[in-house]
């Protein structure tokens, strides 16, 4: 009876760590290489390219979400909009790329729509986009990762990344977080 | 210069959570994609081995290592050299062949799998299988054709994370002029 | 100090990647009127100079392009034959690029697969087992430097003779190699290298090397 004395352990068992340990970037990059072909051979265009490489974000992101919160914020979540996008680009940026994002921007034309621009993002060191791809961004994977990051600290939105000044992450929020973080400020 | 600085931070290291939570999220993703954790075992594998024929590349690139002459050496470079600089730990060497052919890796802390609990009805799955692929696959381009695979893991209970190497044969053909 | 160019040749003996290095070649420029006092003649396919030296063009030079034009062998890219546009006075005056004549792509394939036999040649003509292919070339205008690695891959480096540092250079390219082509899922092994990135970051490397060699000297 294997299932008695194999005592199956919970990752719940183990103290959380530290968040210290690093890989190789050629690890990492390799990983991603393969999952943007593996991505690749399942879709049919570049759209869809993108969505595939954010829903794999959003798992990272949505698993992210708590080790982060648990060991930066001492178990306090954000409540304003601002704040949040500044741990974002902070902290949360310094953990997971070893450096903050280079500029938080907020669009002039539409309220719900801030940017975090990177001149040199992580996932895209390594990658030279083909000519007949040229608008394909593989950030799209972190755009996930922000969206569901964001999400889970219920900051409903829509995350892409976007070639412009280097990679451009275009976050969409839902009409309900601009009108809540307006009742927050208002108090 | 910004506070923000680049003090202490290696442009060549990443995240070592970002890279399991991302290797979490390809599983998760063969999971839904195949119903079968053989047909995942294989597709990890497969993935594995187009990571090592690059990654040797880079391991040799950033290496003055020379030939091994022995198959105990490669096992020491492997894991004192290999395992160390991509992914930050050294596996024991240990269980020989008499032959002097085969040895096992044992992994305690295996960063593929950390936060990692299989789902119910997996037993079959391999969840890091992307390993066995990797070193089949980097071995191969050094002309030495190896057969690699789970003994071993801590996901499903076991104490330790083994993975046996088995030495088949030298690539004569493949290799390269005055190297031989 | 100079590097020439770079080779790249895969297992087999394709050649994967070619960079020359600008400014390597000397190339002039110059308008003329009708008629031409240079007498052109078609050899191995090309327009080249026969006779009438003049202005540092000399013979041998041969036909590179015509008023920013690029040549293809004795046409010109937009299809018509170099020397019937030469010998039509209404298309006066003309200017007319000059240069050592380029290898073409195929030739340089041809080229690197004729190196990848010889080195194994090399290898060959030792008298003890175990020589290593060719290492170094040596002529009076360039040294070609050669690094196999354990994998079977070329990197091939023409630099002139005083170039230092083209050790160092090679470990960079095949580092360059390495990360800007093998970890871009775009690339496929064995395949001629087409990355922006690679490109970029070997031109650096070029101009680092480059500079290094003259502060050492």
């Amino acid at each position: 009876m294997a299932s008695i004395t194999k005592q199956k352990p919970s990752p719940l068992d183990k103290p959380l760590s530290k968040g210290k340990a690093e890989v190789n970037i050629a690890t990492f990059a390799l990983l991603f290489s393969e999952m943007v072909q593996y991505c690749q051979n399942r879709v049919y265009s570049v759209s869809e390219l993108q969505t595939k490489l954010s829903e794999m974000g959003q798992h990272v992101g949505s698993h992210l979400l708590d080790l982060l919160f648990v060991r930066e914020q001492g178990y306090k979540r954000e409540t304003k909009l601002l704040k949040m996008l500044l741990f974002i680009k902070t902290n949360f940026w310094k953990t997971l790329y070893g450096k903050e994002a280079d500029r938080l921007e907020h669009s002039n034309d539409d309220e719900r729509t801030y940017y975090i621009i990177e001149t040199e993002h992580l996932v895209n060191k390594f990658i030279s986009v083909p000519k007949d791809k040229a608008k394909l961004n593989c950030a799209a994977f972190t755009a996930g990762i922000i969206e569901a990051v964001l999400n889970g600290a219920n900051f409903p939105c829509k995350v892409t990344a976007h070639w412009h000044k280097g990679t451009t992450f275009m976050i969409e929020f839902d009409e309900s977080v601009i009108a809540r973080d307006k009742m927050v400020e208002g108090r | 210069m910004s506070r923000q600085g680049t003090r202490g931070v290696d442009p060549r290291k990443v995240n070592g959570e970002l890279f399991t939570l991302t290797y979490g999220a390809l599983v998760a993703q063969l999971l839904r994609d195949y119903e079968d954790d053989d047909e995942v075992n294989k597709q990890l594998e497969k993935m594995g081995y187009n990571i090592g024929v690059r990654l040797i590349e880079d391991f040799l690139a950033r290496n003055n290592s020379s030939r091994c002459n022995d198959f105990r050496e490669t096992a020491d470079i492997i894991s004192k050299v290999g395992f160390k600089m991509y992914l930050g730990i050294t596996p024991v060497v240990s269980n020989w062949s008499p032959a002097g052919d085969e040895f096992s890796l044992l992994i305690e802390n295996n960063p593929l799998a950390d936060f990692v609990e299989l789902p119910p009805g997996h037993n079959n799955l391999n969840f890091s299988n992307l390993l066995c692929g990797v070193l089949k696959g980097a071995l191969e381009m050094v002309q030495m054709d190896v057969d690699v695979r789970f003994v071993q893991d801590q996901l499903k209970g076991d104490n330790i994370t083994e993975l046996r190497l088995k030495f088949l044969r030298r690539l004569e053909d493949a290799i390269p002029v005055g190297e031989d | 100090m100079a590097i020439f160019s770079v080779y790249i040749i895969n297992k087999a003996g394709g050649l994967i990647y070619q960079f020359d290095h600008n400014n390597t070649r000397p190339e002039l420029e110059k308008t003329f009127a009708y008629p031409l006092n240079l007498m052109l003649k078609i050899y191995d396919d090309k327009v080249v100079v026969a006779f009438g030296e003049c202005d540092g063009i000399k013979v041998g030079h041969c036909v590179l392009g015509i008023n920013g034009i690029t040549a293809e062998g004795r046409y010109l890219q937009d299809g018509r034959e170099i020397l019937e546009v030469l010998s039509s006075a209404e298309n006066y005056p003309i200017n007319i690029k000059f240069g050592r004549q380029k290898l073409s792509t195929n030739e340089k394939i041809m080229l690197a697969s004729m190196f990848h036999s010889l080195f194994t040649i090399g290898s060959q003509l030792s008298p003890e087992p175990r020589s290593s292919g060719i290492e170094l070339l040596e002529t009076d205008v360039f040294k070609l430097h050669c690094h196999q690695t354990m994998t079977g891959i070329k990197f091939i480096v023409i630099a002139d003779p005083r170039q230092t540092g083209v050790d160092v250079f090679i470990k960079r390219l095949y580092e360059i190699y390495a990360d800007f082509a093998l970890k871009n899922p775009f690339y496929s092994l064995d395949m001629p290298i087409r990355c922006d990135l690679f490109d970029t970051n070997l031109q650096q490397t070029i101009e680092q090397t480059e500079r290094q060699g003259i502060n050492t000297v």
